[in-house]
C-alpha cells in the first residue's frame, strides 16, 4: 500500500493530486483532500520497486501542487502503517538503519519512508499512541476515541508498542470494539483491505439532474438522497461501503471520475462530502466543464461485512430519529437546504454569537470535526463583555432600527466616560409605535476587535423595560439605536 | 414534566396529538420550557417559522439542543400552502412541533393537520407572542395560556440588570382545561428556572394577596 500525505490542503487541490497519481495506477483513491492511497503491488513491478515507485509518485504529486510543506509518501503492508510512514517520512532526519526493517529517503520536494513487508509492527511500536486519532486511522471518525486514548494514557500506555503488548482478550474485555480495533492496528494488523471485496454491480446509483445544476450545493443536496439510498441498500445486505467511485457529467460533455476510500465506512454525509470535494476540484481544474452538471453517479467499489455499528443522523440510529431525518429532507426539498438549521452553542459576546444556528447539512458533516471544534471555540470560556443571564428568548435576525429619546424628546447618547447623557424615557419601534420606558440599565460597553481598525465595533448596550412589561436589548452604535433582542 | 409546568397544564402534561397555545410577553420562554423535558427524554422537537428564536435561551431552559431542529419559512414564501406542506411533513415525524405567529393555518388545512396530529400523536405548541392571534382557532387548542402582568425584577432607572420575571398565567381551554385558573410563575426565576411564584412573600404582598382572595370569594 502506498499513501501520499500532503497535510491539510483545500478540497480543490485534490484534483491535481489525483490526476498526477493517475499516471501510476488507475486505482488511486483519495481518503480526503491531501491523503491519497493506492495498492503498490501492480505498479511497483513496472516502476522498479516500491521505493522507486513511491519516490516517483511523491515527486509527481509535489510537482502538481505547490504545497508549502514537504510531500510525504509511505509504503507498508496496511493502510494505517503506510499512512503513518508517509507522516513520518517528512519528519525523519536521516535514512533509518536498513536492518530496522524500514528505510527513508529525501528528495527535492518530498520524502519517502518504506516499511518492508511484515515489519509494520516493529515500525509502529515506536510511534506515540495518539496516532490512533490520526486521520488515517479508522478510529478517527469514532466518537469514543478521545476517551479511549485518554484512559489508555492514564494506564501508562504511551506508544503503539505498549498497546500491542497487552493481550487482545484483556483489551476487548475492557474497551470493547474500539479497543479491539486499536489493538489490532497497533499490532500492524490492518485487515480493512483484506476484508473488503468488490461491491455488487447492481448497487451503483445515479440521478439525472434536471434542470442542470451549476451550483455545487444543489448537486450535493441531490447527492444526499442518492447516497442514502446506496448506503441503505448495502446495509440491508449487511455490507459497509469502504470505497466508492463518484462520476459527474456536464452538459458540455465533460466528465469527472474519481475514487474515494473511507477510513472506516461511508455514511451518506461522508459520500456527499466527497462529492462536494470532487466537484469543487473539477470546476477549478484546467479541464473544468463549461456547462452545468447533468448527471451524478455513485458506484460502490469495495464493501466489507458490516460490524453493526452504523451511525445515523445526529450521531445515533433510532427509528424516531430516522423518521425525523426523512421529514427534514422533505422540508429541505420544499424550502431549500439552508432553511433547516440546528441550534448550537458557541463562544461569543453577542446573543447571536453565543447561540448559533448551523445548517443541518453542515452539522451532519462536521461531526467528524467535532473534537477539534470543541477546542477551538470554548463555549464556557469567560468572554468579557458577555451579557449576564437570562439570555433573550428572541434574537432578531436583523436588528430593528428604533429611536430612544429622553423626556424632552432629545436623543440619548453615551459619553466618552461610558455614561448615558440623559435617562432614556421613550422607545419608538420601526413601525412608529411609541412606549414609555419604565426601567433601564446600561450602558454596557462592547468593544470588539479593537486591534483591527477596519473591523472594530464599539457598542453601548442597554436593557430596557417598557410599560407593557416587555424587556428589550437595545444597542447604540455610531449614534444609531437598534433593537437586537427581546426578552420574550 | 417539571412540577411548575405540570401545574400549568390541566392534565399535568401536554396530551399527545393536541395543541397548546401560549400568548403574552414571555410566550417564547414558556413555550421553550414546555419542550425542555420532552427533548431531554428523547423526543424530537421542530420549531417552524420562528426565525428569531434565541438559541442561548433555549439551552438555558434546559432543552437538549441535539433533539431540536429549526425550520425557517422564508418571508417571501410565507404563504399558506408552503407553511401547510412544511407542517404536514414535520407533524407525524416529530413528537413536538413549535410554531410561531407567522404561520396561518385555517379551514380544511387545519382540519387535515389536526387529524394528522391525532394519528401520529404529535403535539403542537403555538407561541403567539404578545398579540392574541385568531390564527390558532383553526387548530382548536386544547389548552390556552395567556401570560399577563409581567414584571421584571433587578432593573431600575439606570441600575442593576434584568434578573427574573414574575408573571401570571391565565389557563383556559376545552375539556379538562375549561375551568379557568390563574397561576403566578417566575419566567424565569433568578436561578434560571421556570418556577411557581406563589405564594408571594408575605412581607411584600401580604395585604394584596388576602385582598384578592376576598375578592374572588365575593365574585363566586
Amino acid at each position: 500500500m502506498v499513501v501520499v500525505d500532503l497535510g491539510d490542503i483545500d478540497a480543490h487541490h485534490c484534483e491535481p493530486v489525483a490526476a498526477a497519481l493517475e499516471q501510476f495506477t488507475p486505482l488511486a483513491e483519495a481518503l480526503r483532500p491531501g491523503l491519497h492511497a493506492f495498492g503498490a503491488r501492480g505498479p511497483s513491478r513496472y516502476f522498479g520497486g516500491e521505493q522507486a515507485l513511491s519516490e516517483l509518485a511523491a515527486e509527481a504529486v509535489a510537482g502538481a501542487v505547490s504545497s508549502a510543506s514537504r510531500v510525504g509518501a509511505g509504503v507498508a503492508d496496511g493502510l494505517f502503517a503506510a499512512g503513518l510512514a508517509a507522516r513520518m517520512a517528512t519528519r525523519t532526519r536521516e535514512p533509518a538503519d536498513p536492518g530496522a526493517g524500514w528505510s527513508g529517503s529525501r528528495l527535492s520536494a518530498s520524502a519517502v519512508l518504506v516499511v518492508l513487508p511484515r515489519h509494520s509492527r516493529p515500525f509502529l511500536a515506536g510511534l506515540p499512541l495518539t496516532f490512533l486519532g490520526d486521520p488515517i486511522s479508522p478510529l478517527h471518525v469514532e466518537d469514543g476515541t478521545e476517551e479511549l486514548l485518554d484512559v489508555l494514557w492514564r494506564l501508562g500506555i504511551r506508544t503503539l508498542g505498549d498497546l500491542a503488548e497487552l493481550s487482545e482478550a484483556d483489551v476487548l474485555g475492557r474497551f470493547g470494539w474500539p479497543g479491539l480495533l486499536a489493538h489490532r492496528l497497533a499490532c500492524g494488523i490492518d485487515d480493512r483491505l483484506l476484508r473488503a471485496r468488490p461491491a455488487p454491480e447492481s448497487s451503483a446509483v445515479e440521478a439525472e439532474i434536471a434542470p442542470p445544476a451549476d451550483r455545487i450545493e444543489t448537486v450535493a443536496f441531490m447527492a444526499r438522497s442518492l447516497a442514502e439510498d446506496m448506503v441503505d441498500r448495502l446495509a440491508r445486505d449487511g455490507l459497509d461501503c469502504v470505497s466508492i467511485g463518484i462520476e459527474a457529467e456536464s452538459d458540455s460533455g465533460h466528465a469527472s471520475r474519481r475514487r474515494w476510500r473511507h477510513e472506516l465506512r461511508f455514511d451518506a454525509a461522508a459520500v456527499v462530502d466527497r462529492m462536494r470535494w470532487q466537484l469543487d476540484g473539477w470546476y477549478r481544474s484546467p479541464e473544468r466543464p463549461t456547462g452545468p452538471v447533468t448527471l451524478i453517479r455513485i458506484i460502490p467499489c469495495a464493501v466489507a461485512p458490516a460490524d453493526g455499528r452504523q451511525i445515523g443522523m445526529w450521531g445515533e440510529r433510532s427509528e424516531a430519529g430516522e423518521r425525523a431525518a426523512k421529514a427534514l429532507a422533505r422540508v429541505q426539498g420544499l424550502l431549500g437546504p439552508e432553511a433547516v438549521t440546528v441550534p448550537r452553542l458557541a463562544g461569543g459576546r453577542r446573543p447571536a454569537d453565543i447561540g448559533r444556528r448551523v445548517p443541518l447539512d453542515t452539522a451532519a458533516r462536521s461531526r467528524e470535526a467535532k473534537r477539534t471544534r470543541k477546542k477551538s471555540e470554548p463555549e464556557d470560556a469567560p468572554w468579557s463583555g458577555r451579557l449576564p443571564p437570562p439570555h433573550p428568548a428572541m434574537v432578531l435576525d436583523k436588528p430593528e432600527p428604533i429611536t430612544v429619546t429622553d423626556c424632552g424628546g432629545g436623543p440619548v447618547t453615551v459619553s466618552g466616560r461610558g455614561e448615558a447623557s440623559t435617562p432614556p424615557r421613550l422607545f419608538t419601534d420601526s413601525t412608529g409605535r411609541s412606549q414609555t420606558i419604565i426601567a433601564w440599565t446600561g450602558p454596557w460597553p462592547l468593544d470588539e476587535r479593537w486591534w483591527r481598525p477596519s473591523a472594530r465595533r464599539r457598542q453601548a448596550r442597554f436593557q430596557i423595560v417598557l410599560d407593557d412589561g416587555s424587556a428589550h436589548l437595545c444597542v447604540l452604535e455610531n449614534g444609531r439605536w437598534h433593537r437586537e433582542a427581546i426578552y420574550d | 414534566m417539571e412540577e411548575t409546568l405540570s401545574a400549568l397544564l390541566p392534565e399535568g402534561g401536554i396530551r399527545r396529538g393536541t395543541a397548546v397555545a401560549v400568548s403574552g410577553h414571555g410566550a417564547t420562554t414558556l413555550a421553550m420550557a414546555l419542550t425542555a423535558e420532552a427533548s431531554r427524554r428523547g423526543s424530537w422537537v421542530a420549531a417552524v417559522g420562528i426565525a428569531d428564536l434565541g438559541v442561548a435561551a433555549l439551552a438555558e431552559r434546559g432543552v437538549d439542543l441535539g433533539r431540536w431542529t429549526l425550520v425557517d419559512l422564508p418571508a417571501r414564501r410565507r404563504d399558506k400552502s408552503i407553511a401547510a406542506d412544511v407542517l404536514g411533513a414535520v407533524v407525524g415525524s416529530f413528537d413536538l412541533v413549535l410554531v410561531g405567529s407567522a404561520i396561518r393555518v385555517e379551514g380544511a388545512t387545519a382540519r387535515r393537520l389536526l387529524a394528522r396530529m391525532r394519528e401520529h400523536g404529535t403535539s403542537l405548541i403555538c407561541a403567539l407572542g404578545s398579540g392574541w392571534a385568531e390564527i390558532v382557532s383553526g387548530l382548536q387548542p386544547e389548552v390556552r395560556m395567556v401570560i399577563e402582568q409581567t414584571r421584571w425584577t433587578g432593573i431600575d432607572g439606570g441600575h442593576g440588570q434584568l434578573l427574573a420575571r414574575r408573571a401570571e398565567v391565565a389557563v383556559g381551554g376545552r375539556g379538562a382545561a375549561s375551568r379557568p385558573r390563574r397561576i403566578a410563575i417566575w419566567l424565569p426565576s433568578e436561578d434560571g428556572r421556570v418556577a411557581c411564584a406563589d405564594p408571594a412573600p408575605a412581607s411584600d404582598f401580604g395585604f394584596g394577596r388576602d385582598f384578592e382572595d376576598v375578592g374572588e370569594r365575593r365574585a363566586g
